[in-house]
């Protein structure tokens, strides 16, 4: 059994506002393995940003406070640690990719600057190493003359060049786990792809350890090794990739699944539907978050907040995962049963 | 301006009596350039943005036409060239209007045809939240084209407003709240309900649901469906979503650089795509399955899309194709043509291949 190199535990993360507190992130646990590409998916305000913002510590007080809980990486506390040593860590043994390459770099610098501040900050190096260091990675990234492009602005570079010098920066000094957070959502189909190919190679080649965090399922199943659900600020499943897109047990993972437009379904099958929007993470329903829209819901979820229990091998949270075949219900509807049996 | 204008494309004849009964619009020619402008006194300009060169398709009455592509492809000024919300440079657009009862060419309307077109063509557009103005009423929202064009008295419009939001799936009581009282999948649907208002017989809807979440974007592509089956609209829908694409659209048309690279059935298109730029994007879009994830093979495109402004010679794609021949791609402008029946392509060395 290998020692998890990250390991978050009972994680709350609130942000206190006019309206009341948000519960962005209340009470998460998982852990990831040196080498383990975990995707994290959602909607919007399933609290899946705020969790990397929490083990990167970049939750600003007094607005936002992790609550409670503890985020073990490779045995030590992160949130123990005194600034300066957390800022070893950033950068350094962690590192992060955002959703918008072009607000995450500084438009005043050049690219060279940038690569070569993070280099020189974490590997103690010259000046001159650090530039050769900054090069290699670009041409890592595989930016064509990357020892010329150093000199270069990040206006002058594309949308998907952009987000390769965030990849070579948050790479630059070989963390043990990197954090992307949404690195295609602002780019076009073709190019997301290519970042993934990137990732996906890099991250094999070094050993990486990758928490993916999106909402789009489909690049989660081409990259990662395990998958968790989030919903309202809780994890609802978590599981290998290929448990979690195969048989999920939890209604709102397999809703999801079932809500989804897919690229290889030929017959124009009426989607499944979940009624109703996520709940305000404001003002949470009393036990389960997910029962208000769960077409399966009975007496108990209304009172209690499931946790996560481990059935077939993975984790969730629902009262009923375990007499609910899912499996056996066809998420697409009638539509689709129709249709093969007529093909 | 133009000098691909008088180029031989699929779709020739001009001719009004030509358009056959089951043809509601027909797209000929169309081009679509931005000028680039330089000096602050005397403004001279020194080139174009070629968003849409020589565009040519028809829209049968009662389906839904997909126009796919990249951010640039110029789908989305397609769109707003078709109903003259952008001038075209040039080329027409024949539509048959229930309102005038005759067909008319949009890009030559006179004021009065185009106000009658108004209530023909209607559009939705892709942020709900900068669509809708946030000082008005839902109500307000909604009856604003009832009372532009001076249909129905007011209570009627009450009447119109509320039976509208219960078309959509709201509540008649929402009709007197805000915008921002609502999420985003909730605008959609008064987006829509305002498109919705004059009876249109053609709705464009340009990426209606690409700001929507996963669950969100279900119900409203359930819901389009559902009013396109009720008031048998014909959907031009918009979208770089190939999934979504697939799902509600009867055909499909492939942009590339301003330019249509293949259209068909939504099947054939999907099953067995010829052009290499629908292979390489087709080949791109995740599906939602390890074990497909697993067994497919990516086709990567190398480097970016070139500028509108100064597109490549020949085949605007052979700079990215992974088969283009020197002497002919890069020289030669390939033409659509129809290699199955209903399947357009313009390339020079078309092939089949599976890569879904």
């Amino acid at each position: 059994m290998t020692e998890p190199l990250l390991k978050v535990d009972n994680l709350r993360t609130y942000f206190s506002t006019e309206e009341g507190v948000v519960r962005a992130v209340d009470g998460i646990s998982f852990s990831v393995n040196p080498g383990e590409r975990r995707g994290v998916v959602g909607e919007s305000g399933s609290g899946k940003s705020v969790t990397a913002m929490s083990i990167m510590r970049l939750i600003e007080p007094p607005a936002g406070e992790i609550v409670t809980g503890t985020i073990d990486f490779r045995g030590t506390n992160l949130l123990e640690l005194g600034e300066d040593e957390m800022q070893s860590v950033r950068g350094g043994q962690i590192a992060m990719i955002f959703q918008d390459p072009m607000t995450a770099l500084n438009p005043v610098y050049t690219i060279g600057d940038q690569l070569m501040e993070t280099i020189m900050l974490h590997q103690g190096v010259s000046k001159r190493e650090a530039r050769d260091i900054a090069a290699t990675a670009l041409a890592d990234v595989q930016i064509p003359h990357a020892a010329a492009r150093l000199e270069d602005y990040p206006h002058q570079f594309s949308g998907g060049m952009r987000q390769r010098v965030m990849i070579a920066m948050g790479l630059s000094c070989n963390p043990d786990l990197l954090i992307a957070d949404e690195p295609t959502t602002a780019l076009d189909v073709t190019t997301q792809a290519q970042i993934m190919d990137l990732m996906l190679n890099l991250a094999e080649d070094r050993g990486t350890a990758v928490l993916l965090i999106t909402h789009d399922l489909g690049v989660v199943a081409g990259f990662c090794d395990t998958v968790q659900v989030m919903y309202a600020g809780g994890i609802v499943e978590s599981g290998t990739a290929d448990e979690i897109f195969h048989n999920p047990q939890h209604p709102y993972t397999w809703g999801l699944l079932g809500s989804m437009t897919r690229l290889d379904e030929a017959q124009q099958i009426r989607l499944h539907s979940i009624a109703g929007a996520p709940p305000s993470v404001i003002d949470l329903p009393v036990g389960c978050r997910f029962r208000p829209r769960c077409e399966f819901a009975q007496e108990i979820c209304g009172r209690v907040l499931p946790a996560l229990r481990e059935i077939e091998g993975r984790t969730v949270a629902c009262h009923r995962a375990a007499e609910l075949d899912l499996k056996a219900l066809d998420v697409r509807g009638a539509a689709a049963r129709k249709s093969e049996v007529t093909s | 301006m133009s000098d691909t204008t008088g180029q031989a494309v699929a779709v020739t004849s001009v001719d009004v009596s030509d358009l056959p009964d089951d043809v509601i619009m027909r797209v000929n020619h169309l081009v679509k350039e931005f000028p680039i402008s330089k000096g602050v006194f005397y403004r001279k300009q020194i080139g174009a943005v070629k968003a849409v060169t020589d565009i040519s398709f028809e829209v049968k009455k009662g389906e839904t036409l997909g126009l796919v592509g990249e951010s640039g492809c110029g789908k989305s000024t397609t769109a707003r060239a078709v109903m003259r919300l952008l001038e075209p440079t040039s080329g027409d657009v024949w539509f048959r209007s229930e309102s005038l009862d005759k067909v008319v060419n949009v890009a030559k309307a006179n004021k009065e045809e185009m106000r009658a077109l108004r209530e023909d063509i209607q559009i939705v557009f892709q942020d709900p939240y900068a669509s809708l103005n946030p000082r008005m009423t839902v109500a307000s929202i909604i009856a604003e084209p009832l009372t532009v064009h001076g249909a129905l008295d007011k209570r009627s419009r009450i009447d119109k407003v509320k039976d509208l939001l219960k078309v959509v799936g709201l509540q008649p009581e929402h009709a007197n709240r805000y915008p921002h009282e609502f999420s985003g999948g909730q605008r959609q649907r008064i987006g829509i309900a305002r498109a919705l208002a004059l009876n249109p017989s053609f709705i464009i809807l340009d990426e209606p649901v690409s700001a929507l979440d996963v669950s969100i974007q279900a119900q409203v592509l359930n819901l389009l469906d559902d009013l396109q089956n009720e008031f048998n609209l014909t959907y031009l829908f918009i979208a770089h979503d190939l999934s979504v694409v697939r799902h509600i659209s009867d055909r499909v048309a492939v942009m590339y650089l301003g330019r249509m690279v293949e259209m068909a059935d939504r099947d054939a298109l999907y099953d067995r795509p010829f052009h290499p730029y629908t292979h390489a994007l087709l080949s791109a879009v995740p599906i939602p399955d390890p074990t497909k994830e697993l067994a497919r093979e990516r086709i990567l495109l190398q480097g970016d899309i070139p500028s509108p402004a100064n597109p490549p010679s020949g085949c605007r794609f052979h700079t990215r194709c992974p088969i283009a021949q020197e002497g002919k791609c890069d020289v030669d402008e390939p033409q659509l043509e129809e290699l199955e029946p209903g399947h357009w392509v313009a390339c020079h060395f078309p092939e089949i291949k599976n890569v879904i």
